[in-house]
């Protein structure tokens, strides 16, 4: 081949070369070919299970009856039972009511089950909604349970109530003090029929405690554990826990006692904090007692306590929440303000911000609020949880004080279904958190279904306080999902609260890939 | 007593060789008395005014053989004395085939024979190629020792070497003379035999008789050998002239064996027949596998026609076949025989390149050392490759199997025993979740072929296969670019290029097991083809046998190549065809490549293709479904390195290490044989474009063995084909070092691609993070793996809750939505890589809607899922589950899974496993917790065939006996020498 047919030929082909890689390189389009089909999970749906509430009992005395024997925990006396249970329940074939109640820690003994709703408990009890076929709708409708103790000694004063809960294996508490003369037990019952181990993570005003004595803790089937919180979180005033739960889910409790000296100043039982959000409702902030209160601390300092108190613990970012785009790390600074609006116009409310510290728990004092009822609102660029310590003082009994942990109410939205307790004056603490009107419907389960039930409009950021029966069944039922409530229940200058549950069984519809 | 010769032409149709043969009959010095001209044609189409009014024709309308032609001139035979009234006559007939032409002086001279030798009962004349009457054709006919047919001399110049034969146990019947009164006393000639026996059992009868045959060389021939060439009627022999050759043989070992030797060969001929295809394969002659299956079922087919002739045999008979022993062929010219057949079989097929000596007589005396010292040079050893070898052993210590099974990545045991690999391969039913039928992965015979190297633990192959992926690419490369060039070092480097090549090398790390054994053998298989094609320079000593040995690779790495990377097939494919059309002489040899693969991909492709109208999802990669990275197009011109060691913006170093390979190898375009080079570019950019496109190709990744991915597609991966790329541009870059004229460039290139692209390389893969580890095999807890092993057929039903991964309805702020689980029922002792079906993936949408047996799963699951007190104990049973395992994992769903099952009465909680926690269920399935009574066959149709054609090409891929290492006798000169000693053509 002559020379120049080589150079033309080569050059040729090194120049075809270079453009077709070029091309390629710049001009290439951007597409995608799926190959062959997904195969779609099915919908099933499964039977939800039987809705279980487990009760606390009655309150818990450490030390046993002398108070010092180490490690002893009893209970004392017995808590009245304030249940709903749906009349479809008993209309049901195959539906019943069952409470068998739980050894406590320590008792050998082994307790029947009794059927229907005891009027008492003085031990954990879990009462079951058994519905065989399935066919009931659950929530409060078909099963409400909640108890309420009335606890006057020399060593033990306060009003306990507590919500009877559905076994989790994820609680949170934001509440709780350590520090001298305040007791907190962590009571955790398992009513499952395997053992339940537990981590307990505490966090302070600067942040995760570390308190190696709470983890990998076992709880036994059917059994109860009492943690004395001081025996790890020695002096902690600014408290808030995380309860995880494996091998069988739990219900907890944090009972709270005080004692100035030798004078019982109050207890409660401290329920779990079930809202995260970036926008918090409070109700049942019914301040009494405030001149008494504001009288006693001034020449006293340890009934400093009897302020009301704004709790808010921020968490930091987690996985789950980085991959939803929220949170922030642990260090870093978020806004956090409370608006807490009276119910009438004397009562104005106030405003509190503060910049609060990720990953830390902090106590914000309300003051200069005059007696009356008051809802907080609290906001936040990130989600919080967040609770209110609600103090009652009565200087005239040497003085009686006594306070409660009111938590953030769940949205109303819905039917909700509570007995009111049969002891003390209770209250309905409503507020509507949303900016347009909200209406909600209050009355027995009869006026309710029939829609006769009588109807409660509350304005935009609107507060309510609306007093209740005795003993009465309450539904409530609306279609706002911005109203929020608690109930207060004072008895002879003791206070406590009780939130609105709806507990059910969730996932009744799974998605399933079989592969 | 005077002889009177009958001349018999047997004739099937009139043809120009009749009318040589008539002429020179009919000019013969010595005529024959009587001239009959036997039509045996369907047509009739010779007529009476093509002969002289003396000769006679005779029609024996359809006579199929000579017995049948020869009956309807009986007469005329048998009384001479009646046709022209003489006594004292002795009646002889002159047998003729119409293409057999006798010289002016043949009958005489056989005549002559006859005065001389009066016990001579038949001659026969010598018989020259018609074409070429140098070449004898044949002179006389014996039988081996194994009692075959067998020429004495054929195909050898005539040299008047051979005309002192004169007695010989058989003749031909071309030209044969016979007395007519032994024809008719040993009862003529056999017409149950084929007409390849007839003239050797009509001989041999006629000297167990106590007759003489003998041949007359004086008296010569002229033979076309239509019969042997195919080129009669097909009736006239029945089948094709190799099959009528076989049936020859087996008639006469049927006639001439003992009475149980007989029977037993009649009854087993089918195996017989299958035994000597088999051996034909062994023997590089697949040619020969029709005519030795169809010869056996004749045989038994006909057996009865067989065994008849043995009448006919012993009718007479005062002599045995043992008295004849000294007539038969000695060892010595069988073995003379079959060198001579092979070369001449070279030459006919290769021409001129089939190489004959062994040493050039032209070199001058001391020029072998320096020959030899060049050919050490070249070698492996004396190239220094193995330092080579042992510097990519050294980097690949991280693979070293410090257990029998590898896992990682793409990377799962095998199963645990041969016989379970070997029923998964090629199987039509798969035990994966629910059953499911359909092909199995033609990459299963991949692993069976790796996993045969361990038979006791097969995963131990799997492991040693990723140690040795490096060294085993180098050596391939190294082969094959001895293609292009005879440098040592530029192989070494060349081959090191390929072996540390960043595809290659990802491959390897990310535990892309097919990618990397497509990769591997890549090489290996652009060597054998070249090889089977008489490509390339540097080649061996080539003949049929060795190009048949090389088909037979050949098919074997296409197999293995389209089964591990099925992308890598339409450039492979045309890439064939392009080979195919440019060695046309070899278009025999090479059309059988892609039978292997053929027959292997067919069912899958079917299945994808027709049941499932999913033609691209034949492109997926088998195995477990990982994800690859989406380059752009120069990034996969680059290699697709990973992209690490930023380098000042510039993007990772890993990405630009192969540019100086890419420089050279665009500079083989300005080399004397560019057409060459652009050859190879084109190739290359075939291999990227195909890549491209792969990677755009979002395949569905869903089916059981995939739980331990989140991704419900993933795209193609194009590995193997950028490997396919590499080697084009390496083969290219040593190409134009190799055409490099002038020494200093040639060291400086090479020095610098070295040092920009070998070490680093080297270094990123010893650096580069792997997820492959070694374990014991087990993919299941300990208690499943040893149910299994009793032989439980119960299943583990693997439960995942995925309602926190992408693309969940779980609202996070609330923390409540719709919950969504992953079950996989998996079997025995869990999934192995050759459990994981590709078919399965693409076909669970649609048998997930249409077979109720996934609803009732997934009801099941729900109802254990939601611990809602169902008694669940029925439907685990009729799933045949025994167990329920949960990953591990810390998510919220997975623990609340995991306290549903706990609160579960029908299951009991085993504890934590290694993969997971598991619970057993309380009351299983009992009959399908022990052994099965009947174990399901492996086979079925589809495997057969394939194992057969898979061994087929196994045999014929072993190499045989070379061709030169036969002696040849001194007289013999053969066309097609070359002066080449090393042979072939420069790679074109």
């Amino acid at each position: 081949m002559s020379l120049i047919r080589r150079i033309l030929g080569s050059s040729l082909s090194l120049l075809l070369l270079v453009t077709a890689l070029v091309v390629g390189s710049i001009f290439t389009p951007n597409f995608s070919v799926e190959v062959g089909e997904l195969p779609s999970a099915s919908s099933q749906s499964a039977k939800a299970a039987d809705l279980r509430l487990v009760c606390p009992g009655s309150a818990y005395r450490s030390g046993g009856a002398s108070g010092t024997r180490l490690g002893v925990f009893d209970q004392v006396g017995t808590a009245e039972v304030n249940a709903i249970v749906s009349p479809k329940l008993v209309e049901t074939a195959g539906a019943a009511v069952q409470s068998v109640a739980l050894s406590a820690q320590g008792d050998s003994s082994v307790l029947p089950p009794a059927s229907g709703v005891p009027a008492r408990i003085a031990r954990p009890t879990a009462i079951t909604a058994i519905d065989a076929g399935g066919k009931l709708d659950q929530g409060s409708q078909l099963l409400s349970v909640s108890t309420l103790q009335l606890q006057n000694s020399k060593e033990f004063s306060g009003l306990l109530a507590a919500s009877c809960q559905a076994p989790s294996t994820d609680l949170w508490f934001v509440g709780g003090d350590t520090s001298i003369g305040r007791e907190g037990l962590l009571i955790v019952t398992n009513p499952s029929r395997v053992d339940a181990q537990i981590d307990v993570i505490a966090f302070n005003a600067g942040g995760r405690v570390k308190a190696d004595g709470l983890t990998g803790l076992s709880v036994p089937a059917g059994k109860t554990l009492v943690l004395q919180l001081a025996s790890d979180l020695l002096n902690q005033s600014t408290l808030a826990l995380h309860l995880s739960a494996t091998g069988g889910s739990v219900a907890a409790w944090l009972q709270q006692r005080t004692m100035r000296g030798t004078i019982p100043g109050g207890s409660d039982f401290i329920g779990p904090a079930t809202e995260l959000s970036k926008s918090l409702v409070i109700p049942g902030l019914l301040l009494r007692g405030t001149a008494d209160a504001a009288a006693i601390i001034k020449t006293r300092p340890e009934y400093g306590d009897q302020t009301p108190l704004l709790r808010v613990f921020v968490p930091a970012m987690t996985a789950t929440s980085a991959a939803n785009g929220a949170g922030a790390k642990a260090g870093q600074t978020v806004t956090v303000t409370a608006q807490i609006f009276g119910a009438s116009a004397r009562t104005f409310g106030t405003v509190l911000r503060q910049e609060l510290t990720v990953g830390t728990v902090t106590d914000i004092p309300i003051t200069g609020l005059a007696d009356g009822d008051y809802v907080a609102f609290v906001s936040a660029e990130q989600p919080v949880r967040a609770s209110i310590r609600l103090p009652r003082t009565n200087k005239t009994k040497s003085p009686a004080t006594d306070f409660t942990w009111l938590q953030a109410g769940e949205s109303l939205q819905g039917i909700r279904g509570f007995r009111v307790p049969q002891s003390g004056v209770t209250k309905l603490s409503l507020g509507n958190a949303s900016k347009s009107e909200a209406r909600l419907q209050l009355g027995s389960p009869a006026q309710i279904i029939a829609g006769t039930a009588p109807i409660v409009t509350l304005a935009a950021g609107a507060v309510r306080t609306i007093g209740l029966t005795a003993g009465a069944l309450v539904w409530m039922k609306t279609e706002s999902s911005a109203l929020r409530a608690n109930l207060v229940t004072d008895l002879d200058s003791t206070v406590s609260s009780l939130p609105i549950t709806d507990f059910k069984n969730s996932a009744e519809q799974l998605l399933i890939s079989v592969r | 007593m005077k002889p009177f010769v009958t001349a018999v032409v047997v004739a099937t149709g009139d043809s120009d060789y009749l009318a040589v043969t008539m002429q020179a009959l009919r000019d013969q010095r010595r005529s024959a008395d009587r001239i009959i001209l036997v039509d045996t044609s369907l047509e009739q189409s010779i007529a009476q005014s093509n002969l002289l009014p003396a000769e006679q024709l005779i029609s024996a309308k359809g006579a199929k053989n000579l017995a049948e032609a020869l009956d309807s001139c009986r007469s005329a035979l048998s009384e001479p004395s009646k046709s022209t009234g003489e006594e004292h006559l002795e009646g002889w007939f002159w047998l003729l085939h119409d293409d057999s032409a006798p010289r002016v002086d043949a009958l005489e001279q056989l005549l002559r024979v006859v005065e001389v030798s009066p016990s001579v009962a038949v001659i026969g004349p010598k018989q020259l190629q018609w074409n070429d009457p140098r070449q004898i054709m044949q002179l006389g006919l014996t039988l081996t020792r194994a009692g075959a047919i067998f020429s004495p001399v054929a195909g050898e110049l005539d040299q008047a070497q051979h005309d002192h034969v004169d007695d010989v146990m058989a003749v031909g019947t071309a030209g044969m003379l016979v007395r007519s009164s032994v024809y008719l006393a040993v009862g003529g000639f056999d017409a149950s035999a084929p007409n390849l026996a007839a003239d050797i059992d009509f001989s041999i009868r006629v000297r167990r008789a106590g007759h003489r045959v003998v041949v007359a060389p004086d008296a010569q021939v002229a033979h076309a050998g239509l019969s042997l060439a195919g080129k009669r009627p097909k009736r006239w022999l029945g089948t094709s002239p190799r099959a009528a050759l076989r049936r020859a043989n087996a008639h006469l070992r049927v006639a001439y064996s003992s009475a149980g030797v007989a029977l037993l060969y009649v009854l087993f001929s089918p195996l017989i027949g299958l035994a000597r295809a088999i051996w034909s394969v062994a023997a590089k002659h697949p040619n020969r596998i029709w005519a030795e299956l169809s010869t056996g079922f004749w045989v038994f087919f006909t057996a009865f026609r067989r065994l008849r002739s043995r009448s006919l045999v012993r009718r007479g008979s005062k002599l045995t076949l043992r008295d004849l022993d000294g007539l038969r062929a000695t060892r010595q010219q069988v073995r003379q025989q079959r060198l001579n057949d092979a070369v001449r079989e070279d030459l006919e097929v290769l021409g001129q390149e089939a190489v004959v000596v062994e040493a050039n007589p032209l070199l001058q005396e001391g020029a072998i050392e320096t020959v030899r010292a060049d050919q050490r040079s070249k070698s492996f050893g004396g190239s220094g490759a193995y330092w080579w070898l042992a510097a990519l052993l050294g980097l690949s210590l991280g693979f070293w199997p410090s257990a029998s099974a590898a896992v990682g990545g793409g990377v799962l045991p095998l199963s645990s025993d041969w016989y379970t690999l070997f029923t998964h391969a090629g199987s039509s039913y798969q035990n994966i979740g629910l059953g499911f039928f359909g092909p199995s992965d033609p990459f299963n015979w991949v692993l069976l072929a790796i996993g045969s190297l361990t038979p006791w633990q097969p995963s131990l192959a799997l492991a040693i296969t990723l140690f040795l992926a490096k060294p085993l690419a180098f050596i391939g490369a190294w082969k094959a670019l001895s293609l292009i060039t005879a440098r040592g070092w530029a192989r070494n480097l060349g081959a090191a290029l390929f072996a540390l090549w960043p595809a290659l090398t990802a491959a390897q790390l990310e535990g892309r097991l097919p990618a990397l054994i497509a990769s591997v053998m890549l090489p290996w298989f652009i060597l054998s083809l070249a090889r089977a094609a008489g490509m390339g320079q540097n080649a061996p000593r080539r003949s049929a046998g060795r190009t048949w040995s090389w088909v037979g690779v050949s098919g074997l790495l296409l197999l293995l190549l389209g089964s591990s990377a099925p992308n890598l097939l339409p450039v492979l494919l045309i890439a064939i065809v392009v080979v195919l059309f440019s060695r046309l002489r070899k278009f025999g040899y090479l059309l059988w490549i892609p039978l292997p693969l053929a027959a292997a991909l067919t069912p899958l492709v079917y299945f994808e293709v027709v049941g499932l109208l999913r033609p691209l999802a034949t492109l997926a990669d088998p195995g477990l479904p990982q994800p690859s990275s989406l380059h752009q197009f120069w990034q996969l011109l680059l290699g697709a390195g990973a992209n690490t060691t930023a380098l000042w913006g510039w993007g990772g170093y890993a990405i630009w290490i192969t540019v100086p390979v890419l420089l050279l190898a665009a500079l083989a375009l300005l080399s004397k044989r560019f057409v060459f080079a652009s050859t190879l570019w084109l190739l290359v950019i075939g291999a990227l474009v195909s890549a491209w496109l792969v990677e755009r190709l979002q395949f569905a990744a869903i089916g059981v063995g995939s739980s331990a991915i989140a991704l419900e597609r993933v795209n193609g991966s194009p590995y193997a084909l950028l490997t396919l790329a590499a080697i084009g541009l390496i083969a290219l870059a040593v190409f134009a070092l190799d055409q490099l004229s002038v020494t200093a460039p040639r060291r400086i290139f090479a020095t610098i691609t070295a040092v920009v692209t070998v070490l680093p390389a080297a270094a990123l893969f010893a650096t580069g993070h792997t997820d492959i580890h070694h374990t014991d095999g087990r993919v299941v807890p300990s208690i499943v793996a040893a149910e299994a092993a009793r032989g439980s057929q119960l299943k583990t039903l693997v439960l995942k809750d995925v309602s926190d991964s992408v693309g969940s309805s779980t609202d996070w702020a609330s923390g409540r939505g719709t919950r969504h689980l992953t079950a996989e029922l998996v079997s025995g002792d869990g999934i192995q890589l050759d459990d994981v079906s590709t078919g399965y993936r693409f076909a669970l949408a649609g048998l997930a809607s249409v077979r109720p047996e996934y609803a009732r799963v997934g009801q099941l699951v729900a109802d254990l899922a939601s611990a809602n007190g169902t008694d669940v104990t029925p439907a685990l049973r009729d799933s045949g589950i025994g167990y329920i395992l949960l990953p591990t994992t810390s998510s919220a769903g997975a623990k609340n899974l995991a306290i549903a099952l706990d609160a579960n009465d029908a299951l009991e909680s085993v504890g934590q496993t290694d993969y997971g926690r598991l619970w057993r269920v309380t009351h299983p399935n009992t009959e399908l917790s022990v052994a099965p009574k009947v174990t399901p066959s492996p086979w079925s149709i589809t495997k057969v065939v394939q194992l057969i054609i898979i061994l087929g090409f196994i045999l014929l891929a072993i190499p045989g006996r070379s061709v030169a290492n036969g002696k040849r006798r001194e007289s013999e000169i053969f066309v097609g020498q070359t002066d080449e000693p090393n042979g072939g053509d420069e790679f074109d």
